[in-house]
């Protein structure tokens, strides 16, 4: 009844070993009294792509080397399923990278391998099963590359149920289906085929060939490994909560509520702050911002920073406005606060185009090349250089006080963390009484 | 000054004392837009600038009662949604340039097999690896022409923090509806950079869900991919779920079996052209600020189109008569909205930080007018001064 005898016979060569899998899959779900509306095959591209119309269960037929993703992404999505793919020894190759990642995660997928050591849709090319020394349409004097054991692989991957068998070998074969099915992890069946129209006339290749490379490969077959573990769909989902109040209330960022005025009297004002990496630049830019916030201010703000995130320069760029912001860059600086020497090479180039109405306030330890702009040095010495940006921003609100100086001081007040927020406070003094 | 064309229409609210403001990121906002429109199954695999996107989502999906998980590469990102779409579930998944060009064959199989996924392309300067943290909007005919074949996709593209809102929404809407891909196509400046918002104050589009096959006495025949008028969208049964559905990535007839019969085939591809195009004229959103007697539009998307509105604000404030249109659905072009917007103006500027590619569309749209393209791919925006060099007298 899982499969549809008025569809047969299948679509394979006479002989292909597809056929026999196939049938022995419909005898496992029989055994084990799958529920069809909670089954579903995954089938991948190839020969073996052709099996879904067989079957009387959901299917789902994807891409090639694909298949193990999407059958991860239903059983996540439904753990109570049981989800199973077809995949040829092409598309365990193509595929490789999804089928160790699901076998390292233990998500429940149970895989049949048709591994039939060739590619047969295309026209039997080698695959990463074929053999050293086996003829293929790509390899026509010899594979020259030794192949994967796939068993193997998975095993090494962390697949809890890991088993090897031989597709002519009907009784084990329906009993280790049977038994992956039941399994509750990640299970992998490797399944030693014959294709009949490509890599066995090319090769010789029949039983007692399939029966000797096993051998000479010191092979085994039958259930490898058999580990219990916690499967990952359950996993993911025990830590789902079902909260029903809205989670745009549940933000991490804070929400600011405007309580002070300001006297901005441009439409806009664009401060850089340029230092190092682990100054805390963009951190101080952040709360000076959500202090303009807090006056009814418009805020955008602009970090720039290498990769590698803990080394050369840091700038942030923030914008204050009276509206809402539209164009987010900064043309023309009112304000550049250079607190290292890489900050300062970054800003070097905007330094010139400044006039005589922007300021400059600078480490003073630093040499600033020549520009109209007003120059304040200060003197951070003694200062963490974490907060080196906070009193300088602070510092900057003394000279321009488009807002009051209360709100910086509040915004930083409302920083979380007890010692960043007092060598915060320390650095807003300074900044203000300097 | 809105001209009753259809679309998205923000008004700029004034800053009132005692509203609660927000500083924070795109990819904040469109995490929580997601949510909000009901995705509860997210995955994606790290890059620059869309990153954020994915760690919003990991946080905040399990605590309203959804899934978020970093695949092992692009490819299994959007096969585990793709898998949990045909579940049922309402998906989403985020990337860049390089991650879009390793989904390009999912994204064909989602439009194949119509299982409906959010795709938020956030750009930054390509080719390839490009400039991880560099700003750019290159991806306009990438997105229109991602996979084989050819047939049509959806692609909304915001301005600001309050259009990324209600776009993520709307995108989810309108791949539920027409299980269909849809893609967000933003970019770092957008997503990575902080700014002002009232996301109290932003209004939540009604949530719409994808059609399900209702079983009545004739269950039995449920097709998976049914439709009498070739617009139509097929009702859904899940994987999974008590009706045996299939799913499948290959030119199929309406029970889901693949087909080689060029009548079948003929009907099954217009089918998938139809079910977008019958829908272009909902599909146009767009937004205008147009200013009468004025020989010049801006014709803008994105965040070119966000500095558009300050240059006009300059233009108007010194004298000068000039519009803006905002395109927010990219494809299909919303050529009505457009025709009507652009009107008798006799100039268009349409600006771009790519290479000439809307402008394209532009001039298929209006032969006769005089086109101005104005471009910028450094990495900086084009600013309100650079979209009217020379141009506006
Ligand atoms: C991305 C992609 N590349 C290549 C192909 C062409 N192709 C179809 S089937 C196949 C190989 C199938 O071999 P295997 O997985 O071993 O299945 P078999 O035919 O042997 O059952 C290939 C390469 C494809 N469909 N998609
Ligand atoms: S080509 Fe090979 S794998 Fe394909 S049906 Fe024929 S025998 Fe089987
Ligand atoms: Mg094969």
């Amino acid at each position: 009844m899982y499969i549809d005898p008025s569809k047969k016979p299948y679509p394979f060569c006479p002989g292909c070993s597809h056929s026999m899998v196939l049938d022995a899959i419909g005898r496992a779900l029989e055994k084990i009294k799958a529920d069809p509306r909670r089954t579903v095959l995954v089938s991948d591209i190839g020969c073996v792509g052709l099996s879904d119309k067989y079957f009387n269960v959901h299917t789902f037929h994807g891409l090639h080397g694909r298949s193990f993703t999407y059958s991860c992404g239903i059983k996540l999505a439904n753990p109570d399923l049981l989800v199973f793919n077809l995949v040829g020894d092409g598309g365990c190759g193509i595929g490789g990278n999804h089928l160790i990642n699901a076998a390292r995660r233990n998500i429940g997928i149970k895989v049949l391998c048709f591994n039939n050591l060739n590619f047969g849709m295309t026209g039997g090319q080698h695959s990463v099963t074929t053999p050293f020394g086996g003829k293929t349409a790509t390899t026509p004097s010899g594979s020259p590359e030794k192949p994967f054991d796939l068993a193997g692989l998975v095993s090494a991957a962390g697949g809890s149920f890991v088993a090897r068998v031989k597709a002519l070998d009907k009784e084990a074969l329906d009993e280790t289906i049977a038994k992956a099915f039941q399994h509750e992890g990640f299970a992998f069946v490797d399944i030693w085929e014959i294709c009949t129209a490509y890599y066995m006339p090319a090769n010789d290749y029949k039983k007692q060939q399939m029966d000797e490379l096993i051998a000479s490969y010191g092979f085994k077959t039958g259930i490898l490994r058999e580990e219990k573990g916690r499967e990952y769909s359950r996993v993911l989902n025990s830590a789902v909560r079902f909260q029903t109040s809205d989670v745009r209330r549940q933000t991490s960022t804070t929400l600011t509520a405007t309580k002070f005025s300001h006297t901005l009297q441009k439409d806009s004002i664009g401060i850089i702050v340029a230092g190092s990496a682990g100054m805390k630049v963009i951190f101080a830019a952040h709360t000076f911002g959500k202090a303009a916030l807090s006056c009814g201010l418009h805020v955008s703000q602009k970090d720039d920073y290498p990769v590698t995130v803990q080394s050369g320069h840091s700038v942030s760029d923030i914008k204050i406005s009276r509206e809402k912001i539209n164009y987010l860059g900064i043309d023309k600086p009112d304000a550049v606060l250079i607190i290292s020497q890489d900050g300062l090479k970054e800003v070097t180039d905007i330094l010139p185009k400044l006039d005589n109405g922007a300021v400059v306030v600078y480490d003073k330890n630093l040499q600033i090349p020549k520009t109209e702009a007003k120059l304040i040095p200060i003197d951070l010495h003694g200062l963490d250089k974490t907060v080196h940006a906070t009193a300088m921003l602070a510092k900057y609100l003394t000279l321009n006080k488009f807002m009051p100086i209360e709100a910086l001081r509040s915004a930083i007040t409302a920083i979380s963390k007890d010692k960043i927020r007092e060598l915060n406070l320390k650095a807003f003094e300074f900044g203000t009484n300097d | 000054m809105q001209n009753g064309v259809k679309g998205v229409i923000l008004k700029n609210k004034g800053n009132n004392k005692g509203t609660m403001l927000e500083f924070t990121t795109g990819a904040e906002i469109i995490a929580r837009a997601a949510v909000d429109a009901g995705c509860d199954f997210f995955a994606g695999y790290p890059i620059t600038p869309a990153s954020g996107i994915l760690s919003a989502m990991m946080k905040m999906l399990p605590a309203s009662g959804g899934i978020a998980i970093q695949g092992e590469d692009e490819l299994a990102s959007i096969g585990y949604c793709l898998g949990a779409s045909s579940a049922g579930r309402k998906v989403m998944t985020a990337t860049s340039g390089p991650g879009i060009s390793l989904y390009s064959e999912n994204i064909g199989f989602a439009q194949m097999a119509e299982l409906p996924i959010v795709i938020v392309n956030v750009q930054r300067m390509g080719p390839a690896t490009g400039g991880a943290t560099t700003n750019a909007e290159g991806d306009v005919e990438f997105v229109r022409w991602v996979t084989s074949g050819g047939y049509p996709f959806i692609a909304f593209c915001p301005t600001n923090l309050e259009e990324s809102y209600r776009l993520t929404c709307e995108a989810f809407n309108w791949a539920e509806r027409l299980r269909t891909p849809v893609f967000l196509l933003t970019c770092k400046d957008l997503v990575m950079n902080m700014d002002t918002a009232d996301v109290n104050g932003y209004k939540r589009p009604s949530v719409i869900a994808r059609s399900p096959f209702v079983a009545d006495d004739e269950a039995i025949s449920f097709k998976p991919y049914a439709y009498s008028a070739l617009s139509d969208v097929p009702p859904f049964a899940p994987i999974g779920g008590d009706i045996l559905t299939r799913i499948n990535t290959s030119v199929h007839d309406q029970n889901g079996m693949l087909t080689k019969k060029p009548e079948v085939c003929d009907k099954a591809l217009r089918h998938l052209n139809e079910k977008i195009m019958a829908h272009a004229g909902e599909l146009e959103y767009v937004s205008t600020d147009l200013e009468k007697g004025a020989d010049t539009v801006i014709v803008a998307y994105g965040a070119a189109a966000r500095t558009a509105r300050e240059t006009i604000a300059m233009a108007r404030s010194s004298g000068k008569k000039m519009s803006l249109v905002i395109v927010h659905s990219l494809w299909p072009v919303p050529e009505a909205a457009l025709k009507k917007a652009v009107g008798a103006h006799k100039k268009i500027i349409v600006p771009e930080h790519n290479l000439r590619q809307y402008v394209l569309e532009i001039k298929r749209l209006f032969p006769d007018k005089e086109i101005r393209s104005v471009n910028r791919i450094d990495g900086c925006l084009i600013t309100p001064e650079g979209m009217t060099d020379k141009l506006c007298t």
